[in-house]
């Protein structure tokens, strides 16, 4: 576009402002003056405070932004003939919002500050063509967002997928050496010499409790693409909730709460809760909760485990099974995220040093397991703690509820 | 749960959309308002329905829902809802389902864009909370 001296402005405003009648063009086009520039010339920068609206009347810019942390240039859209450039700023009183560059050569219909402010003011047609392509815009953006937010699902759920898949085949390879492994230590531990050799006997005892150690984190490896999967499916035979939890508290963890010298303590109602459920997979869950509750509770605290009957939030009757304990409890911004795959709160233990040691270590998998079986019961499982402390030990309390199927206690059925 | 005009008002003050409006043009604004109750679980805007008015919540929870993503946000007391597809002559976004027995002030399509155009101050205002939004979603982009 050559010589702007005698073009007309009204078809390129009539583009811009579709709601305006010819008089109310006619007076904008009285404030605006034609002007062209080259490709490659940038007519807002961000963060300027700059004095000019712009109606493009010919030629293509380029609207973009610095975003995220890095501050990445992004294109947010292609101007290109009828649209409006700069109102936001003007609007809002601050500087630019984003860089506007030219693309191809240009012209476009400028109007000063004042004179916008102006017309703006006395023309509510005008201000509402402006609210119409805001929005219009807005939607563009929240399609874009949604888009973008779908692409990065749609990866993440693939990285979850490797996760998983690789996780499953390391511990099937570590599987193999470990049962060879265990076998000759009960060799080694049945020849005569390792009863009356004191040295070889703790040798052969640690090489014992390592190999254990190991076998236990390839369980839960296995344990957690097994649960995470979506084919898990939890079985429904009668479970006594009161005799897994008693189970695991005297037998499976006996040696290690003593060790510890942690308190237990168990409530159960009188009617103890009875339902239908896996016990395998319950078992498991009620485990991690008590493991976890022991590992951050100091020497000579105490862990309480109490069942009591409830209802969920959309009223359906269920088993709540609270753990609780007086550890150094967990800060908000982890209460959801403890129950994802090797999400660890402060930083990664680099060795395994048990898994009741006080703050020991660990792969990260127990919680999300215990979500897992939560999850294939038609229940859930979520954390109270006032925050952490490494003094005052607010502790945490692990809530898991179970719907329950029916209600009738041990005793009953007996 | 009958509003007073001066109920109305200071609802409307309460919520974002309205905020800016001076004083003096509330209460225009709130007489154009009609008392609205649905009852709980009812569906009172349709995605991909013509947008024939807003509301402004005065009491209850609904749940917004888009098709395909389901609920995407909630409303509350005080929050207005469906005041883009009035502005701009879009079909709905999206749908929204009562949670709880709502009332609500209502504002016809008709009567929103005659205020709009009669009345610059209103007009402006809304501009200004109009661009302050696009403003904050552009900030909120990732690279």
């Amino acid at each position: 576009m050559n010589d702007t001296t005698t073009l007309d402005k009204s078809p390129f405003l009539r583009l811009a402002f579709q709601g305006l009648d010819d008089d109310e063009l006619q007076e904008i086009a009285g404030l605006t003056e034609f002007n062209t520039y080259p490709p490659d010339h940038i007519l807002c920068y961000e963060g300027a405070i700059e004095d000019v609206f712009y109606i493009l009347a010919e030629g293509n810019v380029i609207i973009s932004k610095k975003v995220g942390e890095d501050k990445t240039e992004r294109v947010l859209r292609v101007g290109e003939k009828g649209d409006i450039i700069g109102e936001m700023s003007m609007i809002q009183n601050l500087p630019r919002s984003a860089t506007v560059r030219t693309t191809t050569e240009c012209t476009v219909l400028e109007m000063e500050r004042q004179d916008f402010e102006a017309i703006l003011s006395r023309n509510p047609r005008m201000a509402i063509d402006i609210i119409r392509i805001t929005l219009d815009r807005m939607r563009s953006n929240d399609k874009t967002m949604i888009e973008d937010l779908q692409k990065s699902n749609k990866i993440l759920r693939q990285l979850d997928r490797n996760k998983l898949e690789f996780i499953q085949v390391a511990a099937h390879e570590l599987r193999t050496p470990l049962t060879v492994l265990k076998g000759y230590v009960n060799v080694l531990r049945s020849f005569a010499g390792s009863d009356t050799n004191a040295s070889l006997g703790d040798v052969i005892q640690g090489i014992f409790k390592g190999t254990e150690r190991i076998t236990e984190v390839v369980n839960l490896m296995l344990d957690v693409t097994r649960i995470d999967s979506d084919t898990l499916k939890a079985a429904s035979v009668p479970v006594s909730l009161k005799h897994v939890i008693e189970d695991l508290v005297k037998k499976d963890l006996g040696k290690a709460i003593a060790e510890r010298k942690i308190k237990i303590v168990l409530e159960h109602p009188e009617e103890a809760p009875y339902f239908k459920g896996d016990p395998g997979l319950i078992q498991k869950a009620l485990y991690q909760l008590i493991v976890n509750a022991v590992k951050y509770t100091p020497n000579t605290g105490t862990v309480t485990v109490s069942t009591h009957i409830t209802t969920m939030d959309n009223d359906i009757p269920c088993v709540e099974i609270a753990v609780k304990d007086q550890g150094i409890g967990l800060d908000t911004e982890h209460h959801e995220l403890i129950f994802e795959k090797f999400y660890q709160v402060g930083g990664v233990e680099l060795h395994s040093s048990g898994k009741t040691t006080f703050k020991g270590g660990g792969p990260g998998l127990g919680l999300a397991i215990v979500r897992g079986v939560a999850r294939a019961h038609g229940g859930k499982v979520w954390v109270e703690s006032a925050g952490h402390d490494e003094e005052k030990f607010h502790g945490s309390t692990f809530y898991l509820q179970l719907p329950l199927q029916e209600t009738k206690s041990l005793e009953q059925k007996a | 749960m009958t509003l007073s005009t001066i109920e109305r008002v200071f609802l409307l003050q309460g919520s974002e959309l309205f905020q800016q409006i001076p004083a003096q043009e509330m209460v225009s604004v709130a007489q154009l308002c009609q008392e609205v109750t649905f009852k709980k679980g009812e569906r009172f805007i349709e995605a991909g329905d013509e947008g024939d008015c807003l509301y402004i919540l005065a009491s209850g929870e609904v749940s917004i829902e888009v098709k395909g993503h389901g609920q995407v946000d909630n409303g509350k007391a005080g929050d207005v809802i469906g005041e883009m597809s009035i502005i701009s002559s879009k079909p709905r976004a999206a749908s929204c389902v009562a949670l709880t027995d709502i009332t609500a002030l209502r504002i016809t399509r008709t009567d929103f864009r005659s205020l709009m155009e009669e009345n610059s101050a209103v007009t402006l205002s809304i501009l200004e909370v109009i661009v302050n939004r696009h403003d904050d979603t552009l900030q909120k982009l990732r690279s």
